[in-house]
């Protein structure tokens, strides 16, 4: 019984199993890792916190050009 | 996030531990900064030949732009509103034109959003949007009422629904001074909540009585977290509805009681009882797993080496997922569960391939997602870990100890094989 227990097989293919669904699992992260690199976020986070009273500009969908106190601070 | 290196003096582990909190932080602090939104660059973008003026009357909300096209001041104006749809929060522009007794509205502008593509692909090919045009602002703007939600995708016709309704009632009442006329949404309770809740208080039976009647209540819940909470509802909970939480994106009772009912359940079982109901009741995709089971009849074993680090494991993919959607202010971007592909046949790219994979794991090892990748659960039985050190300190010895992989030896039978 403990024999059959700590067969060795099992735990090669159910690491196997493990790895190829890691794999999967960083090949979606890179995905969406490509994905936001388009928002630009740390470089649009810099440029406001530097100098919020200057025109940016970036290329996001999800990430908007600020402008001089022009906000939209009111959020309905 | 935590490491294993017994061997050094030096507490790499806790050293680790508090990098990947830190950068947790930073990256929420600079996602949050990057999504501030800006409502004029966002018109711009989409009506990029027209000169949009603040209107004078914007010291009361909402925020109103007047328009003029070809240096002639169009009759339109474009009132803003943001809302919460199912992947985050939302912002939209409603173009209305003023008339002798009130306004109506025109047109709705999607100006940014975080829902799923696939989600939004139905909405925009269901033209959800159209069915605004013509409306008074007077108007309810209910759905079911007045307005039809998008099948499939009707948590994000919710939001965009009630978006476009405070704006025009808040504009109507503010800026056009009209009398409340119209009818305010009711709390949308209804059968599906119903099922919800029964569906717990049977878990919660079948957990806490041994006869006859936890028997049938097994079998109910069991069918019913399949058919209802996966393929009806579609409203298992997954890593993007947590990270949303702390993001804010947090959906009305009102508009979205089954998500509220979810998140008690499952946070309460566990806060309340110190039992991960959720994980191993309601949660469908555990359903899918113990039926592959069943049917393969082949349980292959972990080695326990590989299911004592999953724990790092998980709490390492975690970090790198929340990473993504607190960058991106963006859930749905770092959401790598497999469920909406299951339950609503909706996904991108590599998604696609993530389900075969998990389904494949789950034919061959028990519980394989739920023990070496579901963040969910982790948390869940974290909680339970904390609840239960906590309750030894104040209350002395007398719980079991979670294990090693930080799950209870009582609750995660299914996971200890």
């Amino acid at each position: 019984m403990a024999k059959r227990n700590d067969n060795p097989w099992q735990f090669k293919v159910s690491f196997a199993l493990a790895i190829l669904m890691l794999f999967l699992v960083f090949g979606y992260f890179t995905q969406s890792f490509l994905e936001i690199r388009k928002v630009k976020p740390v470089s649009v986070a810099i440029e406001r916190l530097s100098e919020p009273s200057a025109e940016s500009s970036t290329d996001s969908e999800l990430v908007p050009v600020m402008e001089a106190g022009e906000k939209g601070d009111a959020n309905p | 996030m935590t490491a294993t290196a017994n061997t050094a003096a030096f507490p790499w582990g806790r050293v680790l531990e508090a990098l990947a909190w830190a950068s947790l932080l930073a990256a929420f602090i600079i996602g949050q900064i990057a999504a501030q939104t800006d409502y004029e660059a966002l018109l711009q973008k989409q009506l990029p030949d027209v000169k949009l003026t603040l209107s004078q009357e914007n010291r009361e909300l909402p925020v109103v732009y007047r328009m003029e096209v070809d240096g002639k001041e169009s009759p339109d104006a474009i009132v803003m509103s943001e809302g919460v749809g199912y992947g985050g929060p939302l912002v939209i522009g409603i173009k209305t034109r003023r008339t002798d007794e009130d306004a109506k509205v025109n047109e709705i502008l999607m100006l940014t959003h975080k829902e799923t593509p696939a989600f939004m692909a139905r909405i925009n090919t269901s033209n959800f949007f159209r069915q605004f045009a013509g409306m008074s602002v007077t108007d309810n703007f209910i759905i079911g009422d007045d307005v039809d939600a998008v099948s499939g995708a009707t948590v994000s016709s919710e939001g965009f629904a009630a978006a476009i309704r405070e704006a025009v009632h808040l504009g109507a009442t503010q800026h056009l001074k009209l009398p409340r006329s119209w009818q305010e949404p009711a709390w949308r309770i209804g059968i599906n909540e119903i099922i919800l809740v029964t569906l717990f208080v049977l878990a919660f039976l079948s957990v806490y009585r041994r006869d006859r009647l936890a028997k049938y209540a097994r079998y109910l819940v069991t069918v019913g977290a399949l058919v209802f909470v996966g393929f009806y509802a579609n409203v298992s909970l997954n890593l993007g509805n947590i990270a949303g939480i702390f993001m804010g994106y947090i959906p009305s009772p009102k508009q979205h009681p089954m998500w509220w009912i979810m998140i008690f359940g499952a946070l309460g079982s566990v806060v309340i009882i110190g039992r991960n109901i959720y994980c191993h009741k309601i949660c469908p995709f555990k359903v899918v797993q113990d039926l592959l089971q069943k049917i393969s009849g082949v349980k292959l074993r972990i080695k326990p080496e590989v299911q004592r680090k999953s724990r790092a494991l998980i709490f390492f993919l975690s970090w790198i997922a929340l990473m993504l959607i607190f960058l991106s202010a963006h859930p749905a971007l770092g959401s790598y569960e497999p469920f909406a592909m299951m339950f609503s046949l909706e996904g991108l790219g590599i998604q696609w391939y993530i389900l075969p994979a998990a389904l494949l794991g789950s034919l061959f090892v028990p519980s394989f997602w739920c023990r070496l990748f579901c963040p969910v659960g982790l948390y869940l039985n974290e909680i339970v870990r904390l609840r239960r050190a906590i309750r030894e300190r104040l209350f002395g010895g007398g719980a079991k100890p979670p294990t090693a992989s930080g799950k209870s030896t009582k609750t995660i039978k299914v996971e200890q094989d």
